[in-house]
């Protein structure tokens, strides 16, 4: 990799998603004029290169002139929420959307199963149970409650059919 | 003359470069330097920032133009950029005249 792109590379680094990609841009092509003309005097590629770096400063410096500018005002309401949208903030943003999409997801297919679910008949006893939203997984829970029942009922069976799915745990009968 | 003399000026020099012909980064830098028979050190880095407050500020505007297989962000002055040098040029030369009465009198 040359200096040039390494430049780049930290320059698109530092700045802000919402101009970073005009700005790094704007700068290639200035490198690309800069190796040219200094070509005409016969500097090889590396040290065209290695003064364009120094005269420009380094990488963050430059980036933070135009953070400061945009956070600053003095690029407008919209470059002071572009300075706002940064890779890390992104994926921040992302996860709480992907969790809360799961959740939801989650919630619905918690749902779909309570409904399927029969009401408890009369003179016999119903539980409610937590599924996993996430998998759905639910017969451990009915059979871990079927021993339960048994034994605290003088062995009065639970039909799977009279098990109540909701979310979250909690506990019900009726007799 | 370097870039600390310079700050506070970098925008009028600007606007005056671009008054003459639209121009990119690049080209600009170069038509300052070689305007001040190479007397304006300016720090390049500053220039662009400078051009995007400029471009915000409504003064000048810029696009995209291919020039053979290379893309360049071409600035323009806009009319209010013309009123705002207009006005820049005459407080520089007021200033000039009243910082030169005070050394004269010296």
């Amino acid at each position: 990799m040359t200096d040039a792109e390494t430049y780049l590379r930290e320059l698109r680094r530092s700045l802000p998603i919402g101009c970073r990609r005009r700005f790094v841009a704007e700068m290639r092509e200035h490198f690309a004029s800069a190796i040219a003309a200094e070509a005409e005097h016969g500097v090889e590629r590396p040290e065209a290169e290695r003064l364009t770096i120094e005269r420009l400063g380094p990488a963050p410096a430059l980036a933070g002139q135009l953070l400061a500018d945009l956070r600053g005002g003095a690029l407008g309401r919209f470059g002071r929420l572009s300075a706002a949208v940064t890779a890390p903030r992104l994926v921040a943003l992302a996860t709480v959307i992907a969790v809360a999409v799961a959740a939801a997801a989650g919630a619905v297919f918690a749902g779909k199963h309570a409904s399927r679910a029969e009401p408890v008949p009369e003179g016999t006893t119903g539980y409610a149970v937590s599924i996993n939203p996430l998998t759905g997984e639910v017969r451990p829970l009915l059979v871990a409650l079927q021993k339960g029942v048994r034994s605290h009922n003088s062995g009065a069976p639970l039909e799977l059919k009279q098990v109540w799915v909701v979310t979250p745990v909690s506990h019900r009968t009726r007799r | 003359m370097e870039g600390d003399a310079l700050r506070g000026h970098l925008e009028l020099l600007l606007l005056a470069a671009l008054a003459r012909a639209e121009q990119h980064g690049y080209a600009l830098i170069e038509w300052l330097r070689a305007r001040s028979d190479g007397a304006l050190d300016l720090g390049e880095g500053s220039v662009y920032p400078a051009l995007r407050r400029l471009e915000a500020a409504g003064f000048v505007t810029s696009s995209w133009r291919t020039e053979g297989r290379r893309r360049k962000r071409v600035y323009r002055l806009t009319k209010r950029g013309e009123h705002r040098l207009r006005s820049e040029r005459d407080g520089w030369h007021d200033l000039v005249r009243t910082v030169g009465l005070v050394l004269e009198a010296s």
